[in-house]
């Protein structure tokens, strides 16, 4: 049998060793309602050791819904490699305290396998699968506010289980003034 | 697996609507545009359509509907009180390739399943599934657009594989 004071030694190891347990995320994206330019980098050919990436500049708008428990992110950009338009849908479970980002892009109308995230490592990541070319791998998207006024993400791509990770999305986002919330 | 094709050939001969064509696809990425812009929304609700079909509860409120995706999709929210307050988030995406309207309500953390279907003769159709008291069930929902300034929209449940529909949601609603 435990004594007492073993299982509260034992309960505040478990409390270090997990920073992630118990924190309530619901405002998480309260600070990116509002309008954005954003710059974009992109690698055209992830996860084939390819070199090829463009750019893409246009404009990031962020709508919440339900009291801020749900929020959509349009992202409306332009570059060499043609037009991007796309929404994130990202929504708060309050049970799990994680989010789940859901993307769509125009023309389409079926959502891929959802990431799921939250605060960590000094901003917001979010993992899980996708497909490339037909295999399985691993998708992670992190995003981190430099200020009020500026912010950036990336994406990774891993194909042997998130052992190795090649970066291949990066957005730098500015608020437009006169937008802000 | 015999046995299953032989029914499934029982019942395509048993069905007329297996032998007729399919209409040619319409561009139906405009159809949803009545309901663009802001809504006075009358909703009348069934708590429990099954258990109780005649108790009704009503909610007054405010439906909007903004153009995302250009023109590819819409959001929908809905605030609206009576008993209780509604607070409703929709997402609707335009599919290019089978000229459908995919409707989903996500719920939580999830965006849940969609209801599709299009407009056919002033009247979109949306067939999906929803869950009444953990049973899988059919959801139908119906808009009608009324002129350019209000439509109808009504939401059923069939239990028994569409051969009958029991209403649970309806709405009226006039552009502000």
């Amino acid at each position: 049998m435990v004594s007492r004071k073993r299982f509260a030694l034992l309960a505040l190891a478990l409390l270090a060793a997990s920073p992630a347990l118990a924190r309530d995320g619901l405002h998480d994206f309260d600070s990116e309602v509002g309008t954005w330019t954003i710059h974009t980098k992109r690698l055209m050919h992830p996860l084939a050791h390819a070199n090829d990436w463009v750019t893409y500049d246009g404009t990031k708008t962020v709508i919440p819904a339900w009291g801020g428990r749900a929020n959509i992110a349009e992202v409306r950009e332009d570059g060499a490699a043609g037009h991007l338009n796309f929404v994130a849908i990202r929504l708060y479970d309050p049970t799990a305290q994680q989010w789940s980002l859901n993307f769509m892009s125009a023309g389409n109308a079926t959502f891929g396998i959802p990431l799921r995230g939250e605060l960590r490592n000094g901003g917001i990541e979010f993992i899980g699968p996708d497909t490339q070319n037909g295999r399985s791998i691993l998708v992670r998207f992190t995003s981190k506010e430099e200020n009020a006024d500026r912010a950036s993400s990336e994406q990774y791509f891993s194909d042997d289980g998130g052992k190795t990770w090649e970066l291949n999305w990066i957005n730098t986002y500015t608020r437009t003034k006169g937008h802000a919330q | 697996m015999n046995r299953f094709i032989l029914t499934l050939a029982a019942f395509a001969i048993a069905s007329p609507a297996f032998a007729e064509p399919l209409a040619p696809l319409h561009d139906g990425v405009h159809d949803f545009d009545f309901a663009a812009g802001r809504f006075h929304t009358h909703i009348r609700r069934a708590p429990d359509p099954f258990g109780e079909p005649n108790k009704w509860v009503t909610y007054d409120g405010i439906k909007t509907t903004r153009k995302i995706l250009d023109g590819y999709g819409d959001l929908e929210t809905i605030e609206a009180d009576g008993p209780s307050h509604l607070q409703v988030l929709n997402l609707f995406f335009y599919d290019k390739t089978t000229h459908q309207w995919n409707l989903y309500f996500p719920q939580g953390e999830d965006m849940g399943a969609p209801a599709i279907g299009e407009f056919h003769d002033g009247v979109g159709t949306f067939m999906g599934q929803d869950t009444y008291k953990g049973r899988t069930m059919l959801v139908r929902q119906q808009w009608t657009p009324k002129g350019a300034d209000s439509y109808h929209f009504e939401q059923s449940f069939s239990a028994d594989f569409g051969k009958t529909w029991v209403s649970n949601f309806i709405a009226d609603l006039v552009r502000m």
